[in-house]
This record gives structure tokens, C-alpha cells and sequence, in this order.
């Protein structure tokens, strides 16, 4: 075999390209040792840093598409090497020369026909909340809801939209629907590495923003969450962002929301990653649990901080891994061991994910998946 | 003293037993040993404690000897190396004669090495208690031995260390002679340029430093000087120096010098930058260097007389002969400090390839550029990548480095390579962003403090290869693009070969012992194996010699950083400023003692003594008659008992240790 040659224009590429950082890994591995991945596959996340350092090509070039982004690793690093942003780089430089998976790239052309990963109509967008007939604008405080385009396109997560929006009105919150011409927040755009239309979806969303006139945003999801907090701000848009969770549990604090009603159901909670490790709010959604009465909330091993990864982020939820190689499977038997009736997120993405698992696992009548809205809404209506 | 005639009649003995805090009573039943104790002829108390090193146990020991009337201690603990002098002092408190004292030690030698067998271990520890109760009895009071102390201290070694010494030596009152063998002070620190981890500019740093020494008026320079002899004892040794001749006489205006420089029609390679460039014969390494004036090689010198032309005849002497000079000094400070080792032709390329060089030769180059120099040139040549390797001559193994015909396989790590490499590579890009920089390292020892020179590095995006301790990579010509290629089995990409094409590649050699001299020889100061002046022990007595009065400091005793180097020699001058701003020294009585009522003056002790001027035999009068008896030297005698041994009068002893005192310890081990 001949000799590896380092070609320092790559990292350099990398590096430029918001990977800086990528320097700093002196290769310990803890990132391949925490990486949910090995639970279900080969992947050694320290050797495709390590080739990144030296600009060699990646042994299987699939692995630069593998991250899930769920930030376990970043979070233990000792170095505190930014492994989203390099594997982010990485992909965009892949994504440079065509070489997207297929399913990546379906994805991306819908987000930059219909503005939305699910081949969507744009017009049907807002069709999922036909029946709570909300208002297209509101006062200069009221909330701007903006449902994750999952929710809008897949039948079944839909639900969780509702219930969150009824949840929140019933604690008194006043709140419009988000602009019909929005488009998806591009989170999953940007982790797959499209920088380019990552800018263009974001800046469109600004204008649509801005014109129904937010300031104050309402997400459904943690990832819509995420890039409103962290990417938007450099585009001019400025909001004050909450994730439902957040404000269902000031609402049930101060008293706005009284959930009555028991629901005698032991249940388990997911920790979304997005929500989680990558933005510090575990405490929150299981208040909200816990003020349902009669519920039993059980942890799995695996919570907060080393809570296990859906597959969702990071672009996976397009790519369909094979059966034995979703992390899903093991996250909804880890919630059948921990003996919960129901398996409760707080996340689009780890909903689907999961009802996904279930059926694999043949587990529909023993396990099911709530969003902590569903499982209030139960107690309140 | 009371106590001083207590004669075996009258002995009131105390015994203790120490716990020490079960390193010795979970094995060691200390109970039994008390009781055993108590039940020794003469002993009048008998107590363990669980420290008998603390304050509450030393006064305890204290309130015995007063109201019990203790006329001997013994103390069962750990090694006498760590407490026998704390002890001795405990019994001096209490009014004793501090010689009263003996010492068991049941750790080191019980508890620790018979952990397994408790009841054989307790009865071990009786033995040695009884016999140092038999040892005990016959103890005598003694004074301890005053030494006169000469109040000047000889530093050997001109560079940073013996600089730095020498400096708080004189700060502090004392006289020094500062001894040199190259013809400038300074030594290898001068030659760095930016020191980590903060980048201060040596020559800097050390301008004031030379500039004191220069000035003080308690320093006497001499350069050029080695010692040609030792004599005397510790706090007076007489030592004989040779320096060797300038032959120029100055200070000289600057002009004048850089005139002579110029005319000067003969070269040598420049030991200041090890060789990369040619000085004069007569020459200056660098502005401001101490002393300033400049020296001629003589080696290289022609004689032409062309300095002579432009200085004058009183300035210049070519017939100067060598001279000796004679210093008396009460401490002796080792200074000499480290060699940077040079790679063996063809190790790693260098000699071979062009573009290889040291790490010190690296730091010369980066010297020599102009500060505001747009890219980083070598010998002509552009330079677009640099390989920078490390352990070149440390950290060796047998079977992976070759030890002949080169030398001896250096096994130790030399501790300042990994931070002086970072830092180097650091410094390159920053000052060149375009030059690519590979590090090749085994581990990287960045220790301490100096973590920071390994963030800067990694945040400066120096790319990092892992070499393991048995591939050593190959350095190579290039083919095409880069002048070399260096071939790395990389461990950080699971042991595959990568193959990094570069301009330059810098060796960051180890650091060698130096040259320390005839002095070594001269005064039997102890080498370890890597070469190094060995220190008695590194947390009991640091940078002591076991020869009294020596001290080390710096790179003599082992590689160092500047820091580390500058702190070792301040803690030598701190030790040796303890023993010269005495007038005495007193001295442990432990040394022969001859019984002149017995010594029929056959000198075969003498002839047996391996310390020069011990013992010899002097002549006395006895009895209206002038004989010969042995006499000893109490100073140089180290009480190693080899005349007890030859003795046929049984007239020697070692006082401490007698032979009536041994014989009641064997007797106490047999009982």
C-alpha cells in the first residue's frame, strides 16, 4: 500500500469552514467510545477527525454522513474539539463535489423547492391546525407558533402540534400561526452542510418573520429551537425563543394550567438531544410530567446529560438506516425495560423516530409514544 | 550535662515505640514490643505512641527525661535517615546529650518487608529494640565537630545556573569566584532566543544577570579557567585553578572591535551558532556578551598581527601563557551545566541530507532572520513545511536504538525538548502562517505549567503525529515537490505509514551531561548512571553532593528548563549560603578515635585509610619519649571503620559505633 500523504489544503478548507478546532484532538477516541453508533455499528469517529486533520480521505466515505449530531461527544471532548462543526465541514465539502447520499439529496431539493424536507406542498404547511383556527397575526407580545415541518407534513406527529397549541392556549397564551410562506427553520439543511441554502432558507424566514411582525417565538421543536437561538441572530433575525416545554412549565407553575385529571400511567422521558445536551433544558419538560397527576415517571439508565441519541438529528431521520442499525430500536426498549407504558419526548423528530422502533419491535400494545403536550392535554380536557 | 558520667549503674533508660500511624502497627503488635521492652535491664519507661515524629509525642519524651530522669533514649520507628536528627533534637530538648540516643528502625526493616508474617515480624522488632537497648547502655556524651568555614564560595560553570548562584551568593555577603571554561559567560541560555512558555528573548533575560555578576564587587570572574586541584575539607578547600590566556587586553571601544573582526584574516566555525556560520579567530559570539572583550583562538590565530595594528601592542599579547591561580573556598557550587547532543551522521538524516539540523541550530536560525523576514529561509532555500522531531537521543531502548559504535544508550527523558519543540513550532506560525508544521512525537512531556506551550501549538494548528517507541521514522530525500520526506508509522492513524513531505526537518535533541572537568575525578563527586552529578536524595537533602560542601545547580544534575534551572541554583546558593555565613560547621562525632594508651604507632590503619589525610601518623612525646600515633583528621575521616578492622591493639574505635558498643548489639539481635 502506498504511503499516506497529509494534504494540508483539506483541514485548511475545514477550518475556514467553521471546523476550527479541529486542531486541538490529540486523538484520546473518548468521542468513538461514547458514540451511540458502536452500540449498533462500527464507527470511529477519532479516525475520521484524524483523517480530517491530515486531509486523507476517509477509509468508507458513508461515515462522513453518519453523525447524528446528538453532541454526546462534544459534551465529553477534554479538548473541547468542536466534532458537529468539523463533521458539518466535512460534509459540505463532500456535498461540494455531488457526493451526497441519495437520500440526503432528495431531502435538500425538497427543502429548496417546497422549503421543507418532506416533499410537502408549501401550501399544505399550515393545513395540520385547520381545526384550532388560529390567527394569522396578533399583538406586538403575543407568540408566533412555529410548528416543525415534520408535525405539518407527517400525519401522525401532527397530533403533537395540536395538543401543544391547546395546552397553550388553555394556560392562556395568546399566539399566531406562523407565516404560510415559512419554510423549514433548516436545521437539518445545515448539518447535512448546504451553507449556502441553509443562508438563503434562514433569511427568507427572517423576511416572512418579520413581516407578520414576530418578536416572540414559539417552537415546537428543538431544533427549530436551536437555529432560531443560534443561527438566525447572524441573518438580523432577533427573537425571544422558548421551546413550548419551557413556557407550558411557567404556566403550570404560576398556576395558569391546572391539570386535574388523572391519567394513571407509568411513563418514561426522552431527552432530546437539541434540547438536552445541546441546549441545557432537562428540568422543565419533567416538571410538566410530573404535574399530571397519577402519573409515575420512570428514568431510563440513559437520562439527561447521557441521554441516547434518537437518530433523528444531524440529517439521519432521511436516511433510513437499516432495522438493526437505529439506536430508536434500543432507545424504546430501554424504555420498555425501565417497565413505562409510555415513552414521552418533547421532540418531532425523536417522536417519529420512535414510532418507527415500536412497530420494528413489535411493541404497539405495550409501549406508546406521547409528546409531554399529549399526556397534559389528556389530563386537561 | 548531667548525665555525662552516668555509668552502667545507674542507667535509667526510656523506650518508644512509634505506630507510625500503622504503617508499623498493623503488622507490628507495638504493645507486646512495649512490654517486651519494659522487661529490658535498666529500662524505666516503656511507651508507643501513633506518631512519635509529632509535637505531643516529642514533649511527651521531653516530660520523661525531666521528671522519670532519663539518661538514655531509644526509639523504635521508621528508617533513621528520615527522624533520627529530629529525635537527637528531641533529646537535646530535653537536656541530654543528643548522643544518648539510639535508634531502631522496625518499618523499613519489619513492618514493610514482613507484612505477611505479624508474629515473626513482633518478635523481629523486640530483637532490634533489645539490641538497640544493649547499644544504648554504652553510649557516651559527645560534642559534635566544629569546622572552621572559609567564606567564599568556588562556582563552576558560567551559564545561567552558576550565573544565577553566583548573583544570590553575592547578594547575600558573599565572596565568590566564578570559574568559566569557555572564554564568555552566558553559557547555552545566551545561544536561546525565545524562551517558552512566555517567548521572553533570552539574551535579554540574561543581560542583567551579567551584567551583575559583571559589576558586583564580591564576584571574581575567570574565564577561560578550570580546576587543576583540590585539596582540604568542607568549609576549606583550597583549589587550584588554570585559566588560559585572552591575550587581548580590554575593554575595547566598539569600533576598534568591529575594526579587528574585519581585518582578522583567519576563521573557525562558530561555536555560538553550533557551527552554522564561521566567526573570526578573533572574535565576540555576540553584542554585549561579559566579559566584553574579545578572545583569540589561538588555534585558528595566524599571528599576522593584524589586531596588533589597530589596537597597539600593549593591547595584544600572543606569547600570554597560561596561569594558575589558587582559591580558597568553604562551598564548592557544580555549575557545569548540560552539552546539547549531537546527532550521529545519519541519524534521522542529519549530516547526510541537506535541510536536517537540531532544534539548537533551529533556534540559531530563527535568531539570525530579520524580525520582520516575510518567510522562513534556510541556507538559501524557501521554506514551505517543517518536521520537527522529537526524542532524538532520548528516551532510548535497547534494541530499537543502536548504542555502538555512537555511545551509550541515553534512556532518560530530557525534559525541555517537547516544550522547546512546541514552542518553536508556535513561533513558526505565527511568524510564517503559510510554512506547514509537523510535530513527530512519542508522548508529548509538555509538563506542569507548560501545558500552555502545547495549547498554543494545537491552536496554532501544528499537525501532530504519534511515533511509537519502537518504529523511529525516516527521514529521507524527497522526490520532486519538498527537498525530504520524513516516513511516519502514525499511531494516531491506527500505525499506518504517512509519508510528510518537507523543506526542513528540526531534530530536538537530548540534553548530555557536560563537560564537569577534572573536578569530578579530583574530588570523587558522584556521577548517577545517566552521567549526571548525582544529588544525596531528592526530597531529603536536594542539590547536595554526598561530598560535604558541594553543591549542584542546574543542568549538571539533569536536563532542565531555564525556570527550573534558575530555581535549582538559587536552592544552592541558598544551602551553601547556610553553611558560609557561619563560623563553624558542627560536624555528627561519628569518626575514629584513637586510644593512645594503646596505639603502638604501626600505622596499619593508616595504610588501610582510603580517605586522603584522615588519619597519619604524627609524632607526639609520650612519657618524656617522642613516638608515633595515629591521629585522625575529624573533618576528612568519614568513620567508615576500615582501621578498627586492622587495628591489632583494638587502640582505634568509631566513636558512636565501638566494637564494645557492636558487640552489645549483637548480643542484644542473639539473645
Amino acid at each position: 500500500m502506498p504511503d499516506l500523504v497529509p494534504f494540508l489544503e483539506v483541514p485548511d478548507l475545514l477550518v475556514e469552514t467553521g471546523g476550527d478546532g479541529l486542531n486541538l484532538c490529540f486523538g484520546c477516541g473518548t468521542c468513538t467510545g461514547l458514540c451511540p453508533w458502536n452500540l449498533v455499528r462500527s464507527f470511529n469517529v477519532r479516525l475520521l477527525i484524524r483523517t480530517a486533520q491530515l486531509g486523507l480521505e476517509p477509509e468508507d466515505t458513508a461515515d462522513v454522513w453518519r453523525c447524528a449530531t446528538c453532541g454526546y461527544c462534544v459534551a465529553n471532548c477534554p479538548r473541547e474539539v468542536p466534532i458537529i462543526d468539523v463533521m458539518r465541514s466535512m460534509r459540505a465539502m463532500t456535498g461540494e463535489s455531488g457526493s451526497h447520499p441519495q437520500t440526503i439529496r432528495a431531502m435538500l431539493a425538497s427543502q429548496g423547492q417546497n422549503g421543507n424536507p418532506w416533499a410537502g406542498e408549501a401550501e399544505a404547511r399550515n393545513g395540520w391546525a385547520c381545526e384550532l383556527e388560529m390567527p394569522e397575526s396578533g399583538q406586538a407580545d403575543d407568540w408566533m407558533f412555529y410548528a416543525c415541518c415534520t408535525q405539518c407534513y407527517d400525519p401522525e406527529t401532527r397530533r403533537s402540534a395540536v395538543a401543544q397549541v391547546r395546552v397553550l392556549r388553555a394556560g392562556g397564551v395568546k399566539m399566531w400561526i406562523s407565516p404560510l410562506e415559512s419554510v423549514c427553520c433548516g436545521c437539518s439543511v445545515r448539518e447535512t452542510g448546504s451553507v449556502e441554502l441553509t443562508e438563503r432558507m434562514g433569511r427568507s424566514n427572517v423576511d416572512r418573520f418579520k413581516k407578520s411582525g414576530a418578536r416572540r417565538i414559539l417552537t415546537a421543536s428543538p431544533h427549530c429551537y436551536n437555529a432560531f437561538i443560534k443561527d438566525y441572530p447572524a441573518w438580523g433575525g432577533e427573537y425571544e425563543v422558548r421551546h413550548y416545554t419551557q413556557v407550558m412549565h411557567e404556566l403550570l407553575q404560576s398556576g395558569q394550567l391546572v391539570p386535574k385529571r388523572e391519567v394513571k400511567r407509568t411513563v418514561t422521558y426522552h431527552d432530546p438531544c437539541y434540547l438536552g445536551r445541546h441546549n441545557g433544558i432537562y428540568d422543565e419538560p419533567r416538571a410538566c410530567i410530573r404535574a399530571v397527576p397519577g402519573v409515575e415517571l420512570v428514568e431510563m439508565p440513559r437520562n439527561r446529560e447521557e441521554s441516547l441519541c434518537c437518530q433523528g438529528g444531524g440529517g439521519q431521520i432521511f436516511m433510513d438506516a437499516p432495522a438493526d442499525e437505529r439506536f430508536a430500536k434500543l432507545r424504546v426498549q430501554e424504555a420498555l425495560d425501565a417497565g413505562a407504558e409510555v415513552l414521552l419526548t418533547a421532540c418531532p423528530y425523536c417522536n417519529s423516530m420512535f414510532r418507527d422502533s415500536i412497530k420494528i419491535l413489535d411493541a404497539e400494545d405495550r409501549l406508546k409514544v406521547m409528546d409531554i403536550a399529549e399526556l397534559v392535554w389528556e389530563s386537561l380536557a | 550535662m548531667t548525665d555525662s558520667k552516668a555509668s552502667p549503674r545507674d542507667l535509667r533508660i526510656g523506650v518508644y515505640i512509634c505506630h507510625c500511624g500503622g504503617n508499623i502497627s498493623d503488622v507490628v503488635d507495638c504493645p507486646k514490643v512495649v512490654e517486651a521492652a519494659a522487661g529490658f535491664d535498666d529500662v524505666v519507661v516503656s511507651r508507643e505512641h501513633s506518631f512519635m515524629c509529632s509535637d505531643p509525642a516529642q514533649e511527651m519524651i521531653i516530660e520523661d527525661i525531666r521528671k522519670q530522669g532519663l539518661n538514655r533514649v531509644v526509639i523504635a520507628s521508621c528508617s533513621p535517615s528520615l527522624h533520627e536528627l529530629t529525635f537527637r533534637r528531641t533529646v537535646e530538648r530535653g537536656g541530654l546529650n543528643p548522643f544518648l540516643y539510639e535508634h531502631a528502625n522496625i518499618r523499613e526493616q519489619v513492618s514493610w518487608v514482613h507484612g505477611s508474617r505479624p508474629e515473626e515480624a513482633t518478635a523481629k522488632a523486640i530483637r532490634l529494640v533489645r539490641a538497640a537497648v544493649g547499644k544504648v547502655r554504652l553510649l557516651t556524651a559527645e560534642e559534635r565537630i566544629g569546622v572552621e568555614v572559609l567564606k567564599r564560595a568556588l562556582v563552576v560553570g558560567g551559564g545561567l545556573a552558576g550565573l544565577r548562584a553566583a548573583k544570590s551568593l553575592a547578594d547575600q555577603g558573599i565572596e565568590v569566584t566564578l570559574v568559566e571554561a569557555s572564554p564568555f559567560l552566558g553559557g547555552h541560555t545566551a545561544q536561546l532566543e525565545h524562551l517558552f512558555p512566555h517567548a521572553d528573548q533570552a539574551r535579554e533575560l540574561m543581560a542583567p544577570l551579567l551584567r551583575g555578576v559583571a559589576d558586583s564587587s564580591r564576584i571574581e570572574v575567570l574565564t577561560r579557567a578550570k580546576v587543576v586541584g583540590v585539596e582540604g575539607y568542607f568549609g576549606n578547600f583550597q583549589v587550584e585553578l588554570e585559566v588560559q590566556p585572552r591575550h587581548i587586553r580590554g575593554p575595547l571601544p566598539a569600533d576598534k572591535l568591529a575594526q579587528i573582526t574585519e581585518a582578522c584574516p583567519k576563521s573557525a566555525p562558530s561555536e555560538f551558532d553550533y557551527g552554522l556560520r564561521e566567526r573570526k579567530a578573533i572574535y565576540m559570539p555576540y553584542p554585549g556578551c561579559v566579559p566584553e572583550v574579545p578572545a583569540v583562538d589561538m588555534q585558528s590565530c595566524s599571528r599576522c598581527g593584524k589586531c596588533e595594528e589597530i589596537l597597539g601592542a600593549d593591547a595584544v599579547d600572543f606569547d600570554e601563557q597560561a596561569r594558575r591561580v589558587k582559591v580558597d573556598a568553604g562551598c564548592v557550587l557544580m555549575a557545569t551545566g548540560f552539552k546539547p547532543y549531537e546527532p550521529y551522521k545519519g541519524e534521522l538524516g542529519y549530516g547526510e541530507l541537506e535541510g536536517v539540523v537540531t532544534l539548537a541550530q533551529f533556534i540559531r536560525i530563527l535568531g539570525a532572520l530579520p524580525k520582520d523576514a516575510g518567510e522562513l529561509e534556510v541556507g538559501g532555500r524557501k521554506i514551505q513545511s517543517v518536521a520537527l522531531i522529537h526524542c532524538v537521543g532520548s528516551r532510548e531502548i535497547d534494541g530499537v536504538h543502536d548504542p555502538s559504535p555512537h555511545r551509550p544508550l541515553r534512556t532518560y527523558c530530557s525534559r525541555v525538548c517537547c516544550s522547546a519543540s512546541l514552542h518553536a513550532a508556535s513561533e513558526i506560525r505565527e511568524r510564517f502562517p503559510g510554512v506547514n508544521v509537523f510535530e513527530l512525537y512519542r508522548d508529548i512531556r509538555s509538563y506542569g505549567f507548560y501545558e500552555e506551550v502545547f495549547e498554543r501549538a494545537s491552536r496554532n494548528r501544528v499537525v501532530f503525529l504519534k511515533y511509537s517507541d519502537y518504529e523511529i521514522p525516516v527521514v529521507k530525500a524527497g522526490n520532486g515537490e519538498a527537498a525530504l520526506s520524513v516516513v511516519v508509522n502514525d499511531q494516531l492513524t491506527g500505525g499506518k505509514a504517512v509519508d510528510v513531505p518537507v523543506d526542513l526537518v528540526v531534530l530536538a535533541s537530548a540534553m548530555e551531561p557536560g563537560d564537569a572537568g577534572e573536578i569530578v575525578g579530583l574530588m570523587k563527586l558522584p556521577i548517577g548512571s545517566d552521567g549526571f552529578l548525582l544529588e544525596v536524595h531528592p526530597k531529603l537533602r536536594p542539590v547536595e553532593l554526598a561530598v560535604e560542601g558541594v553543591m549542584v545547580a542546574g543542568t549538571a544534575q539533569a536536563p532542565m528548563s531555564t525556570d527550573e534551572t534558575s530555581a535549582a541554583a538559587c536552592a544552592a546558593a541558598a544551602k551553601a549560603a547556610r553553611i558560609l555565613t557561619r563560623d563553624e560547621i558542627p560536624l555528627d562525632p561519628f569518626v575514629a578515635r584513637v586510644d593512645l594508651s594503646r596505639c603502638q604507632g604501626e600505622g596499619l590503619c593508616v595504610a588501610q585509610c582510603g580517605y586522603d589525610g584522615a588519619l597519619q601518623l604524627e609524632e607526639i612525646e609520650q612519657d618524656g619519649e617522642k613516638v608515633k600515633r595515629a591521629s585522625v583528621n575529624a573533618v576528612l575521616c568519614k568513620g567508615c571503620g576500615a582501621c578498627v578492622a586492622v587495628c591489632p591493639h583494638r587502640a582505634i574505635d568509631i566513636v558512636g559505633c565501638t566494637l564494645d558498643q557492636l558487640y552489645r548489639q549483637v548480643d542484644g539481635l542473639c539473645a
